[in-house]
């Protein structure tokens, strides 16, 4: 198991990818990752986007649901993690990753 | 067009920030993306100036500086609006001989950014939370994320010569905040249509209605700082002040469109035009409505 920190502020996308990445390998191998959010003040949309969609573009949402395990969150820092998994499911995706439609076909 | 030599007078009375009667921020954005600068500005007539039009009249002096000039600044005569005008900084930005003085508690001085501010929206809701004796935990963090969206837009879409201005101020007796940013970059619409799914918006209202949709972008592939981008900023903070919890000016372009508890949004013509996008954000501090009830992640 993997158990990484978050720290207090997470403002930008490029911190959102560069933290997806880092789980990426350890969910590979089916591992579980625990993300301790004690310390997150602040999430925004552009953070919560870069790092779930980079997740769910590898992983589906259950798989997610069992090995990526998110504890002392905030309530706003859950709602934002939430609505990011909530706009991936209602096909929105980040501008390097293909559109819905072309993922169908 | 080319003009001759002139001043840029600042009626008397200055606007009530409500965007509803004369406001200074037309002449200020107009002259703002002029090519030729006005030889002086003057502000002797100004009694009240809202954070809007400062971070506009900042943007104004920025520019003619990043052009290699620098405008003379009249200052008000009124005392109370001439002290404020130092207080908040909009001096550095102009020629003129000032007293420096410290911002107030409620004011978040003028402020010009250009590359990542990590937490520069943090110590702008600690400068307010300490002006009001505590804010709602639950809201401050939510206000400073919409901020931070707000000006990543700024810094990121739009290519403007100056970066952004940010100007802020605390109401105790209104209980509100707000904050503007302006830049002088390439509209949102010039932004959106950049993207070959919103090519073919012709007009600012339409754009700008859009930007407030979820998912919607103008970035393809990645920004201007090798980011992705999901469209959902505007579309957050659009939410949140149709919820009640606020309200969201923009303009850019030809277009001013209001964003509020009534749910649709309202467009007028910004008579003139705009070379740039200017955010104004009213949060208001009796939070009646639960951002969240969510629990679980997935």
């Amino acid at each position: 198991m993997l158990k990484i920190i978050f720290q207090p502020i997470l403002n930008s996308a490029t911190a959102g990818l560069e933290l997806a990445a880092e789980l990426m390998p350890v969910l590979a191998r089916c591992e579980t990752v625990e993300v301790n959010l004690v310390h997150v003040e602040r999430m925004t949309p552009s953070f919560a986007n870069a790092f779930m969609m980079t997740l769910l573009e590898r992983h589906p949402r259950m798989f997610l649901r069992q090995r990526l395990l998110f504890l002392h969150a905030r309530p706003h820092v859950t709602a934002a993690l939430h609505t990011a998994v909530q706009r991936w499911e209602q096909g929105i995706r980040l501008s390097t990753q293909p559109p819905v439609m072309a993922i169908n076909v | 067009m080319q003009l001759g030599p002139y001043n840029l007078t600042l009626a008397k009375y200055g606007d009530s920030g409500d965007f509803e009667r004369y406001s200074i921020a037309w002449d200020v954005l107009t002259a703002a993306t002029l090519r030729q600068f006005p030889t002086m500005l003057d502000m002797s007539q100004s009694i009240h100036l809202k954070p809007y039009a400062l971070a506009c009249l900042a943007a104004l002096g920025a520019h003619a500086r990043k052009n290699g000039q620098t405008i003379p600044l009249r200052p008000p005569r009124d005392q109370r609006c001439r002290e404020h005008v130092y207080r908040m900084g909009l001096s550095d930005y102009f020629s003129c001989q000032s007293t420096p003085l410290t911002p107030h508690d409620t004011s978040a001085k003028i402020t010009q950014l250009e590359d990542r501010p990590t937490d520069f929206s943090s110590r702008i809701m600690d400068i307010w939370d300490r002006e009001f004796g505590g804010l709602n935990a639950g809201l401050k963090p939510v206000w400073a994320d919409h901020l931070d969206e707000i000006i990543w837009n700024a810094l990121t879409h739009s290519f403007s010569p100056i970066g952004c201005l940010v100007a802020g101020q605390a109401f105790p007796k209104r209980r509100r905040l707000e904050v503007a940013v302006v830049d002088l970059g390439i509209t949102i619409r010039g932004h959106l249509t950049q993207n070959p799914q919103y090519v073919r918006f012709r007009t600012d209202q339409e754009a700008i209605k859009k930007a407030t949709e979820d998912g919607v972008t103008g970035t393809v592939t990645l920004n201007r700082w090798r980011e992705p981008n999901s469209g959902c900023g505007l579309a957050n903070l659009r939410k949140f002040c149709e919820a009640g919890n606020g309200e969201l000016t923009i303009i850019s372009g030809s277009c001013l469109a209001f964003f509020g508890k009534h749910g649709q949004p309202k467009c007028t013509s910004f008579p003139g035009y705009f070379q740039g996008t200017l955010v104004n954000l009213r949060f208001f501090i009796e939070q009646t409505h639960p951002l969240t009830t969510v629990m679980e992640v997935f």
